[in-house]
């Protein structure tokens, strides 16, 4: 091993992207199932500090409702990046700190709407794309600077206080590159050019699915490819990786086979994606609101004569960027 | 107190008396037998006839002229000592190299040390002055042999220490020349530029006949270079000639293990890339040594980095190995 | 984890950085730890920049010349960094004139740094402070790069970085001159500037503001012309500089008595902007 030196994948497998937010299908089911576990206890928790409250009142989130509404939530992180001009690394490292936040936690323990803004701020700060918190609270209703920095710290602790998201589009990048180099005039340039950006824009779909925690960066730009263009990705691995000469201290990682069916399985992870649309969204959001606050159930019962209607209800995270409806 | 009788001591012979006010030159010198102090003309006086009793009052021992010698040391004991260890590391002339384990060595040097001790303290000094004599007897051929390897080592030495300087000497002529050289190139560029504006020839023909002056000159001072190296190297060279470097077995890797290997890709000179373009002609990139080169490498590099990391499986295996 | 608080020494660790620092034990292993305290509320949005780079970057780079984070925590609203202790640095080892530096030293002390360089870059991540009290040193002469308060990944090709990074006497000429597209050429212009301050013990170019360093750092090893560096006078800084001659190896020799002709080489290849 010391003969060969230190090969670029072993540097991928010291990040702790690697090592401390990379799971099997079947890790990271168990760890959701804890996740939505500890937060139905939590609930429990509340309802026996509010007796007055019945037990039944109250509908506690499932594990797939937890992972839709995290979906959905994730793309308003998108939708408010892209409203604060923010950088697609920026975006991208906002919606990994979210979703990796609710690995851990339980949307039922904390409601998302806040978590979802310190999220995208401590990633702009980490991400040097600095921006003060008077100028992001004053710019999304119903925010104070208090209740963003206030849950820093327990974002922090709940991100292992590791900061650093690897994302897949600078190995797109490359693999732009090194397409031209492998395939040369076969490809034209405007071809790759239209399919490097419609492959860039799946990216934006992929860092919301589970794919990066089963797969590393270059596997899901190469998914992302596959998937716009299946015929050029095809002719690039081909030519790229058989009949491959195996030099003595090259170390042979990347077999065929395996990068294909790998490649393969990611794309079906990044069209699994869960896209609730808003009713749905806003369904869930209910349940989670009573969830996180029993009593609430109590001030619905006073007003039974009127409709169960969604506006009503307050708003749920000032998405549209200051669209804000019933007070 | 003290001081003043050796201040007297030294200026005044105990045997003669002679002062030194009267002899300014006054020199005084010890024999190694008693170690008694006389002035040099006492010497030659006393013993020049032959072997003669020392003048001391009550010492009284045969003493040969030509076995005085000045004394080194302020100290007397000290003279003494390092007397009787010289005759007797003449005898026990052994170094580290010769022994296999540091134990055997350190017997060899007790033994040394405790003849050194018995003779300078008079403890059983005839049976140890015996001793001594045995020991040469017996070892006599290697005695001789360690004799003559020492002498070639300080003479190698020396032979080393003539060579460092005479390349330091060269070193410095040769530095001394280059920087002349470059005081010329500047020189001789000058004129030509002069010479060329004066023909009227403009300023296209000056800047060449500058490069010219100056790749001619660059011939000669690179040249002067390599010499300059070629010396630093012997110098270097010599130094570690010693075998110091010996112990060290395992080879110097400026990596130590830790390099990274070989790129899967090749990095072309330029790709097709119309956002790298317009950004590498601004000027704020040029002025910052912006290279496209080093863009091509980071990505190239991150679309390879984790490329053969297959999740599912490895850590799966993880898994199973901890549980 | 658990630690055990030993003596507490309370001291300012640099600037930027408002901490206390203690010096404890990791209980599990016995080894000798500083807890850097990072106090919240200095900074008026949120944690601590310069605290989020450091845990951020030392999480990732392991390495055995770069400090090891052993870990971190959050206590009565404080972050806290678990680092390992290391008792001296290169700027004590310098200032010690009672301490000879055989070639040996330094060349293991550079290839050590260098070392540690290596393995940020190729990370893709920039220093961005390296200097003498920066270059820890363990009781087993091990040297480890710390502070990485100041450090960032590279970005991308359009992102702009600001110049005002890295002490005042090791920073690079494009910094000085106002860059914003630099790359880690900063870390080992450092670097190179470390190695000349471990040959003369004291600092190479210390200008006394970010005005003088210019000329400083100039007069020392020649102003940049557009011809040896393109469009360096466009650059922000660029204004109303003394055009000072580059130095001849004769000079240089001269000032740096002690190099040999390739410890000059390495030294001249560190600060030499490479930009054809």
């Amino acid at each position: 091993m010391a003969s060969h030196g230190v090969s670029f994948d072993d540097l991928y497998r010291r990040s702790t992207q690697y090592r401390l937010w990379s799971y099997t299908r079947e890790q990271l089911a168990q760890q959701r199932r804890e996740v939505n576990e500890k937060g139905c206890r939590k609930v429990d928790e509340r309802l026996t500090s509010t007796p007055e409250v019945s037990a039944s009142s109250i509908e506690k989130v499932t594990m797939d409702e937890e992972i839709a509404l995290i979906s959905f939530h994730a793309r308003s992180i998108a939708k408010l990046a892209k409203f604060f001009n923010m950088p697609s690394q920026v975006r991208a490292t906002g919606i990994s700190f979210f979703r990796k936040f609710y690995l851990v936690n339980s949307v039922m323990e904390y409601h998302p709407k806040l978590i979802l803004l310190t999220c995208l701020f401590l990633a702009a700060k980490s991400e040097n794309f600095f921006i003060s918190i008077n100028s992001f609270s004053k710019r999304i209703p119903k925010t104070t600077p208090e209740s963003i920095l206030g849950l820093e710290f327990e974002i922090l602790q709940s991100l292992k206080f590791t900061l650093m998201a690897h994302h897949p589009f600078r190995p797109l990048y490359g693999f732009f590159y090194d397409i031209q180099n492998v395939l040369g005039p076969e490809v034209s340039t405007k071809e790759l050019g239209s399919v490097y950006d419609a492959a860039r824009n799946l990216i934006n779909e992929a860092l919301i699915s589970d794919a990066i925690y089963h797969f590393t960066p270059p596997q899901i730009a190469l998914a992302c490819f596959k998937t716009v263009n299946e015929e050029l990705t095809m002719k690039y691995l081909n030519k790229k990786f058989t009949n491959v000469k195996v030099e003595d201290d090259v170390p042979k990682s990347t077999d065929y086979d395996t990068l294909v069916s790998v490649i393969t399985e990611c794309q079906q992870v990044i069209k699994d994606t869960p896209n609730p649309t808003k009713d749905q969204a806003v369904m869930i959001d209910k349940k989670v609101q009573f969830c996180v606050n029993p009593s609430l159930v109590l001030k619905r019962k006073r007003d039974t004569n009127e409709p169960d209607d969604a506006n009503k209800r307050p708003r749920v995270g000032a998405v549209e960027g200051g669209a804000s409806t019933s007070p | 107190m003290n001081v003043d009788m050796e201040e007297r001591q030294q200026d005044m012979c105990p045997i003669c008396k002679t002062d030194r006010y009267l002899s300014p030159d006054m020199k005084f010198l010890v024999n190694p037998e008693c170690y008694h102090k006389m002035c040099e003309s006492c010497v030659d006086r006393i013993f020049a006839m032959g072997p003669a009793p020392c003048p001391y009052p009550k010492c009284g021992k045969t003493l040969r002229k030509n076995k005085f010698k000045t004394q080194i040391f302020d100290n007397i004991e000290v003279e003494r000592e390092v007397d009787v260890r010289k005759r007797v590391s003449r005898v026990f002339n052994k170094v580290r190299e010769d022994f296999d384990t540091l134990d055997d060595y350190n017997k060899y040097l007790e033994e040394l040390e405790d003849i050194v001790f018995n003779i300078v303290n008079g403890v059983d000094v005839e049976a140890t002055e015996q001793k001594l004599k045995e020991y040469e007897e017996s070892n006599k051929p290697n005695i001789e042999e360690n004799n003559a390897k020492r002498q070639k080592e300080l003479e190698e030495f020396k032979e080393q220490e003539q060579r460092k300087h005479d390349l330091r000497m060269k070193k410095n002529l040769i530095e001394r020349q280059i920087e002349q050289e470059a005081r010329e190139m500047k020189e001789l560029e000058k004129k030509e530029i002069i010479n060329t504006l004066a023909s009227g020839d403009g300023t296209q023909d000056a800047t060449k006949a500058v490069s010219q002056v100056r790749k001619s000159m660059l011939k000669r001072s690179s040249a002067r270079r390599k010499q300059l190296d070629e010396i630093m190297q012997a110098l270097n060279s010599s130094r570690q000639a010693k075998g110091e470097d010996k112990k060290h077995n395992v080879p110097f890797t400026p990596f130590n293990g830790d390099r990274t290997s070989q790129h899967n890709f090749d990095i072309h000179d330029s790709y097709y890339d119309p956002f790298l373009d317009e950004l590498k002609s601004k000027k704020e990139y040029i002025a910052s040594g912006f290279e496209v080169h080093a863009v091509y490498d980071r990505v190239l590099t991150e679309a390879f980095t984790g490329l053969g990391c297959y999740i599912e499986q490895e850590k799966k295996e993880l898994n199973d190995a901890i549980v | 984890m658990s630690y055990t608080k030993g003596e507490s020494t309370a001291k300012k660790v640099g600037e930027g950085t408002y901490a206390v620092v203690f010096l404890g034990k990791q209980t599990s292993t016995e080894r000798d730890i500083a807890i850097k305290e990072i106090k919240t509320g200095q900074f008026k949005d949120g944690l601590d920049m310069s605290a989020l780079r450091e845990v951020k970057y030392l999480q990732e780079l392991k390495h055995v010349n770069v400090i090891e984070l052993v870990d971190v925590f959050e206590s009565a609203n404080n972050l806290n960094l678990v680092l390992e202790f290391l008792p001296s640095d290169l700027e004590v080892l310098i200032k010690d004139r009672t301490l000879l530096f055989s070639p040996g030293d330094v060349k293991s002390w550079l290839l050590m740094t260098l070392r540690g360089v290596h393995h940020c870059h190729r990370n893709f991540i920039l220093h961005r402070d390296l200097k003498p009290s920066n270059l820890l040193l363990s009781q087993s002469g091990e040297l480890k790069i710390a502070d990485f308060g100041l450090a960032r990944s590279l970005g991308s090709p359009n992102e702009e970085f600001t110049s005002n990074v890295v002490t005042r006497w090791y920073r690079a000429p494009e910094l000085l001159l106002g860059a914003k597209h630099y790359d880690g050429g900063v870390d080992i212009w450092a670097v190179g500037i470390i190695f000349a301050e471990l040959m003369l013990r004291v600092p190479y170019l210390p200008g006394a503001d970010d005005i003088d360093q210019i000329d400083v750092t100039f007069r020392a090893l020649g102003t940049p012309t557009d011809s040896m560096w393109e469009l360096v006078s466009t650059l922000p800084g660029y204004n109303n500089l003394t055009v000072y001659p580059q130095p001849t190896k004769q000079e240089l020799r001269k000032r740096f008595i002690a190099a040999t002709e390739s410890a000059l080489d390495l030294m001249n290849d560190g600060t030499l902007r490479n930009v054809s």
